[in-house]
């Protein structure tokens, strides 16, 4: 049993948020307030200019269509992953492991050779356009929602749901009383899963948005392009707030 | 919904079928339940009890044969559809829900009114003495706990019939009697429909009205308990309810006098079954007396004093042996010769090669 009282314990995870976390972020907000240097990096000037480009009405509209990016391949992959977490979790343990390894088979091959891959298969029309970013940004993370929403509807075992159907409710009724509430912190997890790392996205963005879809991440790299690094910082902060504001009000929220 | 103008018995059953792939789970099964009566079905397992409640229950669906439920038609009926709640082997509480919340889901997913739903939950943990505990959560329960819980769940909006499914067996033993207790006296006060299934021959002769005794997915007996314990119908029945000896004899067929040939001693047969040849005889332990003019002359191998009874091993010239109950006093020790006996009607006669339980 380790103690809680037993400090020396948290050591290497406290330099490790610190050395590779906290560092960074501060080195990010610092940049975003300095001056830009056209030949890279940045001129040890206290400057507003990149924190002036990072209020306006063209960047807050990268941020919306980020947001709304996100939200919509995390509500695309909860109803996706839903009917497969029910499915995988009625079959044999065995054949359950099988299955979970096939469907996470894909990120075991290159990210840019899928992406590709996808070129090939979506219809002219669709590329460079928000929904086929959407729907090849789903599949690339449909394992990271499913694999926590497996393991819920494990704990959540099937004689709960025959109980409830038994009791008198009808399979939609049992699904919103039960098995929901019970598998709700899985899908609090896979939404966390997606989420974040897809507000951050650009290789997938860059490449199906045919570079007409911009949203923070392909801002971001296009600014180290151009040379514009204190932009790209403030534009990587805001993303950062966005993304802890939530975090830390479900943090705050579970402590009551 | 406790109906009594519903005409018809709370549940029957007419020829269920149910294989799963190639291999037949219930085979041909016919049962009546009457409308507050306590059935007991026990069977080992793999013998199909636990399908046959989920066939009432509607979990399952029969291959062939009807389900009647109250006089209605009910073959192909939805479970929440169905009147009737099981209590769940594993208890199957809702973990996100505390007490109330639990029994309180059947009214919940009715529609009843909050207001009402307060009331009946209420009424409904009084009945299994739970009423202080309506707000706990159910981690924080014991198994009893929750299998009382359980049961005022499935209790809670008056269903016609209550199926068990093996509820004691996540049990201590001495928590099994005190549930029992409660079973019966909730029944006798609501006047509710059991079907009880259990593996236990102990609480299948306490609780049952009515016991079925099912191996390999048939139906062996159904009858009242002193019947099935007394006047078993077959070799399976006679030493899954309780300790029975299997005696090698043969039947002499002499025409309106038949007998039964054990250990070279002719005993007369009224009224068994009519077989011919090479049987096996059935004595209960607590049925052999010992005396000067048994059948069969034996030795004293072991003896145990059980307190109310007296155990005694006893082995035959060939080497068989034969337990032997002996209520009240015991004059013998170990290593006398003594002669068994028993009444003729204590003698179960089966065809030599009937299957009898391990």
């Amino acid at each position: 049993m380790i103690r809680a009282g037993n400090g020396w314990l948290a050591v290497p995870a406290v330099v490790y948020l610190a050395l590779l976390f906290a560092c960074p972020v501060a080195a990010v907000l610092m940049y975003s307030g300095l001056t830009r240097d056209f030949y890279g990096g940045v001129i040890w000037t206290p400057s507003a200019v990149a924190w002036q480009m990072a209020t306006d009405a063209i960047t807050l509209r990268i941020l919306a269509r980020t947001l709304l990016l996100a939200v919509g391949v995390t509500a695309l992959n909860l109803l996706i992953a839903y009917p497969c977490a029910a499915l995988l979790a009625r079959l044999p343990r065995d054949q359950r492991t099988m299955w979970v390894l096939v469907i996470s088979f894909p990120l075991m091959t290159s990210l840019l050779l899928r992406t590709y891959g996808w070129l090939n298969i979506l219809p002219l029309a669709w590329r460079g356009t928000l929904p086929a970013v959407a729907l090849v940004l789903a599949c690339n993370y449909l394992p990271f929602m499913l694999l926590p929403l497996v393991k819920a509807y494990e704990r959540a075992d099937g004689t709960l749901l025959s109980a409830a159907l038994d009791l008198g409710a009808t399979p939609w009724q049992a699904f919103w009383r039960v098995t929901l509430p019970i598998t709700k912190s899985g899908a609090i997890s896979g939404a966390m899963l997606v989420f974040i790392p897809v507000t951050g996205e650009y290789l997938i963005p860059h490449f199906i948005g045919d570079g007409k879809v911009s949203v923070v991440g392909t801002v971001v790299m296009s600014s180290f392009d151009h040379r514009n690094w204190p932009y790209a910082a403030a534009c990587a902060a805001w993303l950062a707030a966005i993304i802890l504001v939530p975090i830390v009000v479900s943090l705050v929220r579970k402590k009551d | 919904m406790s109906g009594e103008s519903q005409p018809g018995p709370a549940v029957e059953l007419r020829g269920i079928h149910k294989q799963y792939g190639t291999r037949p789970i219930l085979d041909g099964i016919d049962l009546s339940i009457a409308r507050g009566e306590v059935l007991v079905l026990v069977g080992p397992s793999g013998s199909g009890k636990s399908t046959l409640l989920k066939i009432v229950s509607g979990i399952e669906t029969p291959d062939r044969g009807e389900v009647w439920l109250s006089g209605r038609e009910s073959t192909s009926l939805p479970p929440y559809r169905r009147p009737v709640h099981t209590v769940f082997q594993n208890y199957a509480l809702f973990p996100h829900l505390n007490v109330a919340a639990n029994v309180a889901f059947p009214l919940t997913v009715a529609g009843v009114s909050a207001a009402e739903q307060q009331t009946r939950v209420a009424t409904a943990l009084g009945w299994v003495r739970m009423q202080n505990h309506a707000q706990r959560r159910i981690e924080s329960l014991s198994g009893g706990e929750r299998q009382r819980v359980a049961l005022a769940r499935a209790l809670v909006n008056e269903p016609q019939c209550v199926l068990l499914d093996e509820p004691l067996s996540a049990l201590d033993p001495h928590l099994r009697s005190a549930t029992l207790d409660l079973l019966e006296e909730i029944q006798a006060r609501l006047g509710v429909t059991y079907l009880y299934i259990t593996h236990d021959r102990d609480e299948a002769l306490r609780l049952g009205r009515r016991i079925g005794v099912l191996n390999h997915g048939r139906m062996e007996h159904l009858g009242p308990p002193e019947e099935i314990y007394r006047r078993p119908r077959t070799a399976f029945v006679a030493s899954f309810l309780g300790k029975i000896n299997w005696l090698a004899g043969e039947v002499l067929d002499n025409g309106p006098a038949r007998a039964v040939s054990l250990g070279g001693r002719a005993i007369p047969l009224n009224g068994q079954p009519a077989i011919a040849g090479p049987c096996k005889v059935g004595v209960r332990p607590e049925d052999v007396s010992l005396g000067a003019d048994g059948w069969l002359a034996a030795r004293v191998v072991s003896r145990q004093f059980a307190g109310e009874s007296t155990l005694l091993r006893v082995a035959r010239a060939g080497g068989t042996e034969v337990q032997v109950d002996q209520r009240g006093a015991c004059e013998v020790a170990v290593g006398d010769e003594v002669r068994l006996a028993w009444s003729t009607e204590a003698m179960h006669v089966f065809a030599a090669d009937a299957e009898a339980a391990p």
